[in-house]
């Protein structure tokens, strides 16, 4: 990611941001407290009900940027574990954001005003593969959380009815639940949290949407914090160099040439990744 | 405070008013302090209310007010840099109530004071207006003939003050996240695009895609380009980048 140093340091700036997301807690907490105050001394009930209102919402975003300390806090200490062992695979942030979400199974996305996927991180291969889905058929609970500002979830047939490619698809993934709570901080939505196969009461629940913006406030959208996720954030740089060579020979824009890679790999059951890579290596030509 | 024509009425409109706009829409600050004037006015007795509000070194400071004489006071106040409104403003801090016919503040505000003291105001206090962490402006109270401003209705000022504050706040936060998510989306946007003309490159010239970024990447520096701009304009054939 051109935004934020997380990948090249990642445990100094988690550990950075924990720092910063608490701080921020407890400034908001501070305010809170005055607006309580007030609300304690105000004259008439409109008034405290006002300063009660105010003490909430920063209550709230205190309590954002308390989850947000502890999901980088856990990083930190997964990594710093990591690094003093030794051949175990290097911790990922996405990880802990599931956990947090009571999954193992997570995804995040970024769009772009298109609504298309511009970026996206995983927690593991199946949330990976089910995010991959969304990307192909530009249809799912991601997209729709996105597009409509809000939460979306199916489970079972449901998956089918609402989606007609991709619910078949995740559901032959062997995944029975999805849902998905949009990243928005003040109207402005920059893509989506999809969990895959939640324990049970998770969706519905504060957790999930807390976890969501907790993200979106203390992360993606503070300048303090980074949108990349310490590297979990994938951009997919083979699909689109791949895109730019099938536009080049077959003519054609970059929206068609990206929509036929997508096509290519769906009809072959692959990762548009696996397409790409072959296509850069002068392995395959499409058209 | 029964001596304060206050009604739920009232402070209840005066709230609607404030916190009227939704979130997803930045308010107009200059609704919001007119009606804070207003309402301060009509809620605190026969106190005279004008609120100032410099949203930062760059922006002219604003003023509200009710009536003519008061809004000319404010604005010759704003614009003389002087008054009880301009010391709260820049300390952070309630002024509490002051005579303007005392020692202190003709001293402090010279012109200010002998102004207010023609339109017949005796009292002054200032409560500064809080804007997340920093102080942007002040509701200033100004009282008739010589009878001192009550604790309590400062105390309603400072908490009508307040409450003001926090829908300038969520303005500004609205603004920063409209910036930092537009900001996010060029900066992920511009990645995507590289690494498309890399590839619409390297198809044209029968090279690598990292031979097509070193291309690219001296093309933009010795045409003092940016990079993001040279790769669109490859991206969209209308840039021929000769191979080496």
């Amino acid at each position: 990611m051109a935004t934020g140093d997380g990948a090249r340091d990642p445990m100094a700036s988690a550990q950075r941001n924990a720092d910063a997301a608490r701080a921020r807690s407890a400034h908001e907490t501070g305010r809170a407290e005055h607006h309580e105050t007030l609300a304690d001394d105000a004259p008439t009930d409109v008034l405290r009900s006002v300063h009660l209102r105010i003490a909430a919402l920063h209550r709230s975003t205190a309590a954002c940027h308390d989850i947000s300390a502890r999901l980088q806090s856990d990083y930190v200490a997964r990594f710093g574990k990591w690094a003093g062992a030794g051949n175990t695979p290097r911790p990922m942030f996405m990880t802990g954001v599931a956990a947090a979400c009571g999954t193992r199974s997570a995804a995040l996305t970024l769009v772009g005003a298109t609504l298309d996927q511009l970026a996206l991180a995983a927690s593991d291969e199946p949330s990976r593969s089910a995010q991959e889905l969304e990307f192909l058929l530009g249809e799912g609970p991601a997209r729709d959380a996105t597009a409509e500002i809000r939460p979306v979830s199916a489970t079972g047939p449901a998956l089918a009815e609402r989606w007609p490619g991709y619910g078949p698809a995740v559901t032959e993934l062997g995944i029975a639940e999805v849902a998905a709570v949009p990243l928005s901080l003040a109207g402005v939505c920059v893509g989506a949290l999809a969990v895959f196969d939640p324990a049970p009461g998770l969706v519905g629940s504060g957790t999930f949407r807390e976890v969501a913006e907790a993200l979106t406030e203390s992360m993606i959208l503070n300048p303090d914090g980074d949108p990349g996720l310490y590297g979990a954030v994938d951009l997919r740089a083979l699909v689109h160099q791949a895109t730019g060579m099938v536009s080049e020979q077959l003519d054609c824009s970059v929206t068609d040439a990206l929509e036929l890679i997508k096509a290519h790999a769906f009809a072959e059951g692959v990762s548009a990744h696996t397409v790409a890579d072959r296509i850069v290596r002068r392995e395959l030509r499409l058209g | 405070m029964t001596s304060m024509p206050l009604t739920q009425q009232r402070l209840a409109r005066a709230f609607v008013d404030l916190a009227r706009s939704p979130v997803t829409e930045p308010s107009d600050p200059a609704g919001l302090l007119a009606s804070l004037a207003a309402h301060a006015t009509e809620l605190l007795g026969d106190c005279a209310a004008i609120v100032l509000y410099v949203p930062d070194e760059h922006t002219p400071a604003q003023v509200a007010g009710t009536g003519e004489e008061l809004m000319r006071l404010a604005q010759d106040a704003a614009d003389l840099s002087e008054g009880p409104g301009r010391e709260a403003c820049r300390t952070g801090r309630p002024v509490p109530d002051t005579a303007l016919d005392g020692e202190q503040a003709r001293r402090d505000w010279p012109r200010y004071t002998a102004r207010a003291r023609q339109l017949g105001y005796g009292r002054t206090a200032a409560l500064p207006l809080h804007v997340g962490d920093d102080t942007l402006g002040a509701l200033v109270l100004l009282g008739r003939g010589g009878t001192p401003l009550p604790a309590e209705l400062l105390a309603l000022g400072q908490s009508l003050t307040d409450a003001a504050g926090w829908p300038l706040e969520r303005d500004r936060r609205l603004r920063e996240t409209r910036a930092l998510a537009d900001q996010l989306g060029q900066a992920l946007t511009s990645r995507i695009v590289i690494e498309q003309a890399k590839g619409t490159l390297a198809a044209r010239l029968s090279i690598t895609v990292d031979e097509a970024f070193r291309l690219l990447r001296s093309h933009a520096r010795s045409n003092r380009r940016r990079l993001t701009d040279v790769a669109r304009e490859v991206v969209e054939r209308r840039l021929e980048v000769p191979a080496e």
